[in-house]
């Protein structure tokens, strides 16, 4: 018995640039257009840097003035998607025991630079009493975790997790198995990342990860890396009995979480957890690093897990909004939530004629593809190749 | 003691730190149980008078086993070489001979060595690079050719530990500020118990002795400002202390699943039997001074470990020497053993180190291991008068001699979360 399958989403929130809701996002996923633009990052005197940078007007973070002064965007990204999940999960905040077995497991790679890089001249420069007391608090990867929980009262085992584009992987699966064995009773899972300040843009292109031509081609023969985005996106995970009997809604299901050192180990796993065989998939949300050695690597993997499945579709969606490092994975879930939902596979950006064509199964370019879908797998992997496959149920 | 038949028992085989008071086992618990302080003055960089001055430095770094290139030494920063070596030394001293996983070909290894900031010394050295220390605005800079470890990023750190080792294993960091420690060590905890992993290197490692780190504490009131005499300023329940005293180090566990230890005949330090973690929902550094969050942690921890409250022989605990917190934790102890909480031995050796953020906790289980080992606990130095709202047994200035078998870790971190682990003596 895969005892994933007695838990569901029953709520998500999503704020990613041009997709502060659900709505919103689902639109930019089936538009053929994406959220990139060019923002001069270094300010006027240097080239701009392209990249998927959210309308602050777009953020309903409903934070006051006072609030916003000591955090870092990449919590109030984090908030904003908070407020998202908590309506449309229905989550009883006036439950104290609810609240108190309720946790957050996160993914973050990068903390908060944005709140401290423009500290970090006086600093220097000037001395050690121009830092903003709030550095302690708004900087580390954790604070998105400690101002939910105080925000809404969350008391349950908490944890923030790193692992670049996987982290919300673990994230899920510690969730599913702090609920199965009663420490938790739901837990709010996801992710929150505030990468496009100049310090992280730095290292991020100096570490090989960024393309410097200001195009996320992945799949393709120009391919040379990924461009940023921001963003954040959460869920409400709880047993279908407690949902059924607080009248939420049930949503979809994690039914496999697999790693490994490469994609058919990950793949492989996540499907040995769910209990069912690559025939039973009908899409993979691609990871989409963008560079040709792991892209191919990607397609030779599905092509050896999914040999005897021609039929299986594939795109990636990250072309549309970026890669959102710690936060990817959550994103990619709301992909998939909103697939199964709509039963249609929102495509990969790119001309049709640029993309490789996998060795088996069809990449759905430009324009979506209505299917009947079921079971959704988002593959991701890290800096350092380690693998981490989800496989999502209706 | 947790033993059941569908969950793996955990047993830590080695351990290794690396700290203000020694750069290996020995050193630090010869140096621990004398009761010495490894607080010293910051001279690297100037610090105004009204902020702390001072910290826990390792001194003298000796890296000579690590065979790391010149360039190495140069690029990685502080944290990462002190979790290396501590890595190295705890895989000896577990007698995992670091080509052995070869040889056990059933073994799943994981890594899971938290950090609260990171490799933060680069990070700054790379905005000072960029801007020569702030005097130009920071400009674009080109991509290299081929992957580089990214020192922004908070995974990398455990990354190049697994890199260097040849693991090809599972990690994942935790990344939990000054509880991290103990939550990874939980982290490893569960992996290994539900059989997803048999060997963890974990623990956490910090090198955050920076003109940003020193100067966001001191800008809060959380690190002490006896600047004027140093090795006294860190002094838990002690009536005059004024905040912690910042410190760098690493503490690296080598946790097996019981049937994997013994197969290849381990010696077993301690057992590591439960977990406990909570947010009090109250604030982001302060912490509610009836400590009940505090003593849900510990009592979940303890249930955890499938033990009663009663078991408890020590306390190792947080002990930050700020005000909240140490009155806090009294608060909880009281509240969860009533008044046995005056007899049960209770130590800080932040008192002697410092506070080295998350590694603090993996250094000071490492501690309580090594109590339980030798029946000694080591001394809260600098106790001169004791808060009389701290009514507890602490083991002032000179080491205790006293069975232990079974002891309760506490841990605070910022965000306002608490996690507790239970380390017990190993019964064969």
């Amino acid at each position: 018995m895969n005892k994933n399958k007695n838990y569901t989403i029953t709520g998500y929130g999503i704020c990613v640039a041009k997709g502060g809701n659900r709505a919103d996002f689902w639109e930019l996923l089936c538009r053929n257009e994406t959220a990139f633009s060019d923002y001069h990052l270094f300010g006027p005197d240097h080239p701009p840097q392209t990249v998927a940078k959210i309308n602050n007007q777009d953020i309903q973070h409903g934070l006051t003035k006072r609030q916003l002064k000591k955090l870092d965007r990449f919590t109030i990204l984090g908030i904003a998607a908070t407020r998202q999940v908590l309506q449309t999960s229905q989550f009883p905040l006036e439950n104290e025991e609810l609240r108190s077995q309720c946790g957050i497991l996160l993914g973050n790679n990068t903390g908060g630079w944005g709140f401290v890089e423009p500290q970090m001249a006086p600093l220097y420069a000037s001395g050690m009493e121009t830092l903003s007391p709030y550095v302690a608090t708004a900087w580390f990867p954790t604070a998105v975790q400690g101002e939910v929980s105080i925000l809404f009262g969350l008391g349950g085992h908490s944890k923030t997790y790193s692992a670049e584009n996987i982290s919300v992987g673990f994230a899920f699966e510690q969730a599913l198995e702090l609920l199965q064995e009663g420490v938790l009773s739901s837990c709010l899972v996801g992710g929150s990342e505030a990468p496009i300040t100049q310090l992280v843009y730095n290292a991020c292109m100096s570490s090989g990860l960024l393309s410097e031509t200001g195009k996320y081609e992945p799949y393709t023969s120009q391919a040379q890396g990924s461009l940023l985005g921001e963003g954040a996106a959460l869920f409400m995970l709880e047993s279908k009995a407690q949902a059924k009997q607080r009248g939420a809604i049930i949503g979809a299901t994690i039914e496999g979480i697999g790693k490994g050192a490469n994609f058919v180990e990950s793949m492989r796993n996540s499907l040995a957890q769910a209990q069912k065989v690559a025939k039973d998939v009908d899409y993979i949300i691609l990871s989409a690093r963008g560079t040709m050695p792991e892209d191919q690597e990607e397609y030779a993997a599905i092509a050896q897990v999914f040999a005897d499945h021609p039929q299986i579709l594939m795109s990636a969606p990250k072309t549309k909004y970026g890669n959102l490092l710690g936060a990817s994975m959550a994103i990619d879930t709301v992909t998939a939530c909103l697939a199964l939902e709509k039963q249609m596979v929102p495509p990969t950006y790119a001309s049709k004629s640029t993309i490789l064509p996998p060795p088996v199964g069809q990449h759905v370019v430009d324009v979506p593809k209505s299917a009947p879908l079921n079971n959704i797998l988002i593959n991701g992997q890290d800096n350092y190749g380690q693998c981490l496959t989800l496989l999502i149920s209706n | 003691m947790r033993m059941n038949s569908t969950e793996r028992t955990v047993v830590v085989t080695g351990m290794s730190t690396i700290n203000p008071l020694g750069q290996d086992l020995t050193e630090f618990w010869t140096a621990c149980k004398k009761g010495t302080s490894g607080v010293k003055k910051i001279e690297e960089f100037y610090i105004p008078d009204e902020m702390s001055q001072m910290a826990g430095i390792v001194e003298h770094l000796d890296l000579s086993s690590l065979n790391l290139s010149p360039e190495q030494l140069e690029n990685y920063d502080r944290s990462l070489l002190f979790a290396l070596k501590s890595s190295h030394d705890a895989l000896q001293h577990s007698d995992l001979k670091l080509d052995s996983r070869l040889n056990l070909t059933n073994s799943r290894w994981g890594v899971f060595v938290a950090n609260a900031i990171s490799q933060i010394s680069n990070m700054e050295k790379s905005f000072c690079q960029q801007s020569a220390k702030g005097i130009y605005p920071l400009a674009p800079i080109r991509k290299n050719s081929g992957r580089r470890p990214n020192s922004y990023f908070f995974n990398t750190t455990n990354a190049e530990i697994v890199n260097y080792f040849n693991l090809g294993c599972e990690q994942v960091t935790v990344v939990t500020g000054c509880t991290g420690g103990l939550d990874a060590i939980g982290h490893a905890l569960q992996a290994i118990r539900k059989g997803k992993v048999d060997i963890a290197i974990t623990g956490s490692t910090e090198a955050p002795i920076t003109p940003l780190v020193v100067a966001s504490f001191s800008k809060i009131g959380a690190t002490s400002t006896r600047n004027y005499d140093p090795g006294t300023a860190s002094r838990p329940f002690d009536v005059d202390r004024d905040g912690f005293v910042l410190a760098e180090g690493c503490g690296i566990l080598i946790l097996e699943s019981l049937e994997h230890a013994q197969k290849r005949g381990a010696k077993i330090y301690a057992v590591i039997s439960g977990i406990g973690s909570v947010n009090n929902c109250y604030h982001m550094t302060d912490i509610p001074e009836p400590g009940e969050s505090i003593a849900k942690a510990s009592l979940e921890a303890i249930k955890d470990a499938k033990i009663e409250p009663e078991q408890i022989d020590f306390i190792n605990a947080h002990g930050s020497s700020t005000p909240q917190n140490d009155v806090a934790e009294s608060n909880a102890f009281h509240r969860m053993f009533g008044p046995k909480a005056r007899d049960i031995p209770v130590t800080s050796i932040k008192s002697q180190l410092g506070h080295t953020l998350s590694s603090a906790t993996s250094i000071e289980v490492i501690s309580a291991v090594l109590s339980l080992n030798d029946n000694i606990i080591p001394p809260t130095i600098n106790l001169c008068s004791q808060d009389s709202r701290c009514e507890l047994d602490v083991v002032a200035n000179k080491a205790r001699t006293s069975p232990v078998n079974c002891v309760l870790k506490t841990s605070s971190g910022f965000s306002g979360i608490h996690s507790s682990l239970i380390i017990e003596r190993w019964v064969a």
